[in-house]
């Protein structure tokens, strides 16, 4: 899996397809490089969006998932995205922790065992990021809102911390991650 | 449309956007910008404001500004 991050996209993108566009056209480069023979033949797959809205690449070969976030707290700038690409279905979420009624939305929408896993507003974001990431990763949970799905017993996440402040949570059964940002 | 003012305001506030930036055909995510968790904080202040509780099917029914003011009326 490759993580693409790219802090004000909006200055060199039209939107957040053009910039996942770039990312997997990239990924496939890197594909071609890394693989023992010069496959030459490998062609950039399109990335479109479902009647859903979700991202998906046009012949199936990859698969990908894309967050963005716009803030004031993003420092130096006020968007960021972030796209990850594998083999296998892949989720990703971004947040910025700001201050909010993090109890009330938890005591709303979390499990019980998720809640005592809460213990301060950044514990919150990160939870709240492997839901989202675990909803976009599952193509079935349309009848579902992310918050909903609980992620407590669920061991294929990974959260760091990017551009200071960021959190950003990955969902997949691919455990080689880089990150190019 | 009953309510519509009030709802368009906490809308923009919980989106961090413009009233004027509200019309009916611009969707949350796309063109407002708003994440799960804006989306999340619009609709559970909408509650407290109204004291109504938004099912979940219809939350994620709502993808405009329009839909949020049509789907909200039931409540009203």
């Amino acid at each position: 899996m490759i993580v693409f991050t790219c802090l004000n996209y909006k200055k060199q993108y039209n939107d957040s397809i053009s910039y996942a566009q770039d990312c997997v056209e990239r990924y496939c480069t890197i594909l071609r490089m890394s693989s023992n023979t010069l496959n030459t033949k490998l062609k950039n797959p399109r990335v479109l969006k479902d009647k859903l809205g979700k991202p998906y690449v046009e012949d199936g070969s990859l698969y990908l998932s894309i967050s963005h976030t716009s803030s004031s707290l993003i420092k130096g700038d006020d968007n960021v995205i972030a796209v990850a690409i594998s083999n296998e279905a892949v989720g990703i979420d971004i947040e910025i922790p700001h201050r909010i009624d993090y109890q009330k939305i938890a005591k709303r929408y979390f499990s019980e065992k998720e809640i005592k896993s809460i213990s301060s507003i950044l514990d919150f974001f990160v939870l709240w990021t492997k839901k989202e990431a675990y909803y976009k990763a599952l193509s079935n949970q349309e009848n579902k809102i992310a918050a909903t799905l609980d992620v407590s017993e669920n061991k294929n996440f990974g959260t760091y911390y990017i551009y200071d402040n960021i959190v950003l949570s990955l969902y997949s059964n691919d455990k080689n991650i880089y990150f190019y940002v | 449309m009953k309510n519509k003012d009030k709802i368009l305001n906490i809308l923009a506030d919980a989106l961090d956007v413009n009233v004027s930036d509200l019309s009916d055909d611009k969707r949350l995510r796309e063109d407002l910008k708003a994440d799960s968790l804006k989306e999340i904080k619009a609709f559970m202040a909408i509650e407290d404001s109204f004291d109504i509780e938004i099912e979940e099917e219809d939350a994620l029914a709502i993808k405009t500004v329009g839909d949020v003011i049509e789907i909200l009326q039931k409540y009203f």
